[in-house]
C-alpha cells in the first residue's frame, strides 16, 4: 500500500505531502490539487511524457525540478521497489540526466530473471475514473478486450465478460443492483448491429428492457461504479472523481459501500486482493459517512503558502470538534477549513 | 482585537463588520479562515459547539459575533431572560445557551483566554436593520404584531427587494447594498438599537460588554 506521496513543484502542489490508506477521501476546494495529486501515479510511471513547462508550478523564484515521490508500506513490497520520479529543469538535462536517486527495480526470481515488483504492477495498473454518461451508455465492439476506460466507455464489454466467466459475481452484481436501484432487477444485453453490443437495464416490474442511451445520468455512474467493485480483477491502485456526481444523495452509502468493497474485501466476505482507492468530493453528505473514520479523510487547504493536504484525525482536538454536528456541516462551514477562500 | 463572524452569508459578514467596528469603537481584524459559513438555521444551532471549540483550540480570535435572521420564530423579550426555562422557539434564548454552554465545556489551555461572545438576531431578517431610517413601518415590534396575526404591510420577501432593490439579487448587488446600509447606520447605532431593542440590542450590549471585561 502507498503511505503517502510527496509533491514539489507539481502543478498546484509545491510542497505536499498527501497521507495515504487503504481508502482515502479528499476534500478541498476546487483548484486545491485533488485532481493533480491523482495524476502522481502516472508521472512516477512515466516522467519523460511529461512536458516539463506545463507541470511545473507557475510562477516559481527560480527554475526548479519537479519531483513526485511515493512511499509505501514495505510490509506488502518486501523489497526496493521505484518510489520517485524527477523530472529536471530543461536547461539542466545536459549536466545532470540522471534522477538523483537510484530507483532501477531490483526484483528477481530464483533463477535470477528480473520481473516487475507488485508496487510496479500495482502502479501499472492504476487507473482514475471520471465517468462519463454519454461514454459509459456507448455502443462497443464485441470482439474488442473487455476493459473499462477512465471514462468509463467499454461497460457493456466488461459486464459481458463478467457474465460469462464469473457467474457468481454476475450474479451477486445484478442483485446489489437491484438493491441500490429496485426498479431494475437484471442487466441484459443487445445488439445495435452484428459487431457491437450495448447492455440495458431490466425492469423488475413487466422486464421491460431501457437501453444504455436511455438511463439516467446517475444510474449509469452507479452502474459503472457497482461493476467496478464486483470485477474479478480490479486495478491496484483507483481513484475515483467526485464518485457521488449525479447520484441522489440517498444512495450515498451505496456508494461508499461499493468503494469499501474495494478497499476492504475481508468486510465483505472476500478473500481477494485489496484496491487501494482514492477519492475525492465535494459532498458534504458523502462526507458525512466518514464522520467514525477521520483517519480515511483528507482535507485539502489552498492558501497563500499553497497548498496543503490534513488527514483529518490528525488535526488537534478532532474528537471534541465532531461532537454534535454531523462531519459535512462542519466541513462546509469551514471550521475544518478546505473550503474556498470566498464567499 | 481578532474576531470571527458567524452569519448567514458573505454579504451580511461584510455589513455586520462594519457594524461592530462601530459598536466597539475601533477597527478589529476579521479572521480570514477560517471563514465561518454554517447553512442557515439549524447549523448554526447544531455547529456552534464546534466554532466555539476550533476558536479557542486552533485560533488566536479574541472575539465571536453571531447575527442570523429570526425568520418566523419569536421575537426575544426580557420575560425569556427571567424564565427558569427559555423560550425553546427563541432563537436568541437558543444562540445563549449553546455558546455559554460550549464556552464552559472547553479544557483550559494555558495563555489562552476565553473567547468572548455577542450575539444578535434580526428580526425577521437583516434587511430589516438595512430599511432602519428609511421605511419607519419596519421594526421588532410591528413583527411581534404580525406574529400575533395583525396586519403589517411588509413581509421578509418585501424586506429582501426592498434592500437590494430586486427580488433575486446577485451576491454583487446583496454585498454593495449591506455595505451601503452598514456605513449610513453606524451614524444611526441608537436608532436601530431603539427599533430593534432585543435583536440589535442584544448585540450592542454584548459589544459594549467586551470592553469592560
Amino acid at each position: 500500500m502507498i503511505k503517502s506521496i510527496h509533491f514539489q513543484n507539481f502543478k498546484a502542489l509545491r510542497d505536499a505531502t498527501l497521507p495515504l490508506g487503504p481508502f482515502t477521501l479528499i476534500v478541498g476546494p476546487n483548484g486545491s490539487g485533488k485532481s493533480t495529486a491523482m495524476q502522481a501515479f502516472s508521472f512516477v510511471q512515466h516522467p519523460s511524457q511529461y512536458d516539463y513547462g506545463k507541470i511545473v508550478t507557475a510562477g516559481l523564484p527560480q527554475p526548479s525540478d519537479v519531483e513526485v515521490q511515493l512511499t509505501h508500506d514495505l510490509t506488502d513490497y518486501l523489497a526496493k521497489s521505484p518510489t520517485s520520479a524527477v523530472l529536471h529543469h530543461p536547461d539542466w538535462q545536459d549536466e545532470d540526466p540522471q534522477p538523483p536517486e537510484d530507483d532501477e527495480p531490483d526484483w528477481h526470481d530464483g533463477e535470477g530473471v528480473a520481473y516487475l515488483s507488485p508496487l510496479e504492477t500495482a502502479l501499472a495498473s492504476f487507473k482514475v475514473y471520471s465517468f462519463d454518461a454519454k461514454r459509459i451508455a456507448q455502443s462497443v465492439q464485441i470482439d474488442t478486450k473487455p476493459e473499462l476506460s477512465q471514462d468509463g466507455f467499454g461497460l457493456a464489454n466488461v459486464l459481458d465478460d463478467l457474465s460469462d466467466q464469473e457467474p457468481e459475481r454476475w450474479e451477486a452484481l445484478n442483485a446489489e443492483l437491484n438493491r441500490w436501484l429496485p426498479e431494475f432487477d437484471h442487466i441484459t444485453f443487445e445488439r445495435p448491429s452484428n459487431s457491437t453490443k450495448i447492455f440495458q437495464l431490466r425492469t423488475a416490474l413487466g422486464h421491460h428492457k431501457y437501453s444504455a442511451h436511455d438511463l439516467s445520468q446517475g444510474t449509469l455512474f452507479a452502474v459503472a461504479l457497482l461493476t467496478l467493485a464486483y470485477l474479478k480483477e480490479p486495478p491496484a491502485i483507483v481513484c475515483f472523481e467526485e464518485p457521488d456526481h449525479g447520484i441522489h444523495p440517498r444512495l450515498l452509502q451505496n456508494i461508499r459501500d461499493a468503494m469499501y468493497r474495494l478497499a476492504y474485501p475481508k468486510n465483505f466476505g472476500g478473500n481477494w486482493e485489496p484496491v487501494q482507492v482514492i477519492a475525492t468530493t465535494h459532498s458534504p453528505y458523502l462526507l458525512d459517512l466518514y464522520k467514525e473514520h477521520p483517519e480515511e479523510v483528507v482535507i485539502a487547504h489552498k492558501d497563500e503558502q499553497g497548498v496543503h493536504f490534513e488527514l483529518l484525525s490528525e488535526k488537534p482536538h478532532i474528537t471534541e470538534l465532531l461532537e454534535g454536528a454531523p462531519l459535512g456541516d462542519i466541513w462546509f462551514s469551514g471550521i475544518l477549513g478546505g473550503v474556498p477562500a470566498s464567499p | 482585537m481578532k474576531i470571527a463572524i458567524v452569519s448567514e452569508s458573505p454579504a451580511d459578514e461584510a455589513a455586520i463588520k462594519f457594524l461592530v467596528d462601530a459598536i466597539v469603537g475601533y477597527a478589529t481584524e476579521l479572521v480570514v479562515a477560517p471563514r465561518l459559513r454554517p447553512n442557515g438555521w439549524p447549523h448554526v444551532l447544531s455547529l456552534l459547539p464546534s466554532i466555539v471549540k476550533s476558536l479557542y483550540y486552533l485560533s488566536d480570535v479574541d472575539g465571536l459575533v453571531v447575527v442570523v435572521d429570526s425568520d418566523d420564530s419569536p421575537v426575544h423579550d426580557d420575560s425569556h431572560n427571567a424564565s427558569e426555562v427559555q423560550n425553546p422557539d427563541c432563537r436568541l434564548c437558543l444562540l445563549r445557551t449553546a455558546v455559554a454552554l460550549s464556552l464552559r465545556r472547553v479544557s483550559p489551555v494555558p495563555g489562552r483566554v476565553a473567547v468572548k461572545a455577542a450575539l444578535g438576531v434580526a428580526v425577521p431578517s437583516i434587511e430589516a436593520w438595512y430599511r432602519c431610517g428609511i421605511d419607519s413601518r419596519v421594526n421588532e415590534a410591528a413583527w411581534s404584531r404580525k406574529l400575533l396575526g395583525q396586519s403589517v404591510n411588509y413581509d421578509r420577501r418585501s424586506l429582501k427587494s426592498d434592500a437590494y432593490g430586486s427580488g433575486q439579487p446577485s451576491l454583487v448587488m446583496k454585498t454593495a447594498a449591506a455595505m451601503e446600509a452598514a456605513t449610513r447606520l453606524t451614524n444611526s447605532l441608537e436608532e436601530l438599537e431603539r427599533l430593534f431593542p432585543n435583536g440589535f440590542g442584544s448585540l450592542i450590549r454584548d459589544l459594549r460588554g467586551w470592553g469592560q471585561s
